[in-house]
């Protein structure tokens, strides 16, 4: 009898682990592209069983994680170790903290902040909140602008890594892509928001 | 009237070993015979993906099978296509075949 749906999911693992099984015991396999196609297929096994909406959530970790690990390194490259730079430097002397204190006090707000708003947005599709993309836009402006102000100082000021372009254009790409990839799901989110 | 929907050339590659195997196409013998007859190297990965899809658009169906040893014990998945599937590969051959006649370089000898 033929099924409809391939919602089983230990079947479906069993069936791709059984293929490869097969060909490797064919010899259409060696070890190592076994082992890499046996990877690859538990990628694609948890992609295929993830739900739509899981596949959101993973989507928004991984643009979230990516997009915390940008501001990451802009900041330790421009202000934590560099702090001689205006911008640095005119925080440090308003900055009733220590240098230490206030470079991580920096660090912690960008860092935090795109986490806090995927997280809240997260939190009111899944409520059923999220219905209109004007309701997403206040949100990834701010997280947008947040993402974008280290790039555009480290666009505009001198610094060690003046040199290398492309480093600088990766890092810029990396943020924007990331922040329209969320502005995308939030809308995908708000579209298909269910309406209770 | 509404717009009809096209086959992408993997689906239609897929679909097209799934006819050929008919009852004996499993990851395994579509990888293989797609190897084969297409020449072209395939992951486990990308066909299940491409299965599946053509199974949510009703293009394929899907059977248990049996577990062998030289599976390592594990189960066979059978695929296989649906009218529905059929016609829809029909329907994006023919669409080919419609742009390339009158083509000039001799096209029309590689649709006879």
């Amino acid at each position: 009898m033929y099924l409809t749906g391939l919602a089983a999911g230990p079947m479906l693992r069993d069936a791709v682990l059984g293929d490869l099984h097969e060909q490797f015991a064919a010899h259409q396999l060696s070890r190592g592209k076994f082992w890499w196609q046996t990877l690859r297929s538990v990628f694609w096994l948890t992609w295929l069983q993830c739900t739509e909406a899981g596949r959101w959530r993973c989507a928004q970790i991984g643009l979230t994680a990516s997009l915390s690990l940008a501001l990451f390194w802009l900041w330790e490259l421009n202000v934590a170790q560099a702090w001689s730079w205006p911008m640095a430097k005119t925080l440090l002397a308003w900055s009733p903290l220590s240098a230490t204190a206030t470079c991580q006090t920096c660090y912690a707000v960008l860092y935090v902040l795109p986490f806090a708003f995927v997280a809240a947005l997260t939190c009111a599709s899944e409520h059923q909140r999220l219905r209109s993309a004007l309701r997403m836009l206040p949100p990834v402006v701010l997280l947008g602008v947040v993402a974008l102000v280290p790039v555009v100082f480290y666009w505009f000021s001198p610094g060690p890594y003046d040199g290398n372009k492309l480093f600088r254009i990766l890092q810029g790409a990396l943020v924007i892509t990331a922040l329209a990839a969320v502005a995308v799901m939030r809308n995908w989110a708000s579209k298909h928001a269910v309406t209770t | 009237m509404g717009k009809q929907k096209f086959l992408g050339e993997f689906e239609m590659i897929v679909l097209a070993a799934l006819l050929r195997l008919d009852d004996d196409a499993y990851g395994s013998r579509i990888i293989d015979a797609i190897d084969e007859h297409a020449d072209r190297s395939v992951s486990i990965g990308a066909l299940y993906a491409t299965l599946k899809r053509l199974e949510q658009k009703g293009l394929v169906t899907v059977r248990q099978g049996e577990a062998t040893p030289v599976r390592g014990g594990r189960a066979k998945r059978y695929f296989k296509i649906t009218a529905e599937g059929q016609r829809q590969m029909q329907r994006s051959l023919n669409a080919l075949r419609n742009l390339l006649v009158g083509t000039p370089v001799g096209a029309v000898r590689w649709v006879s």
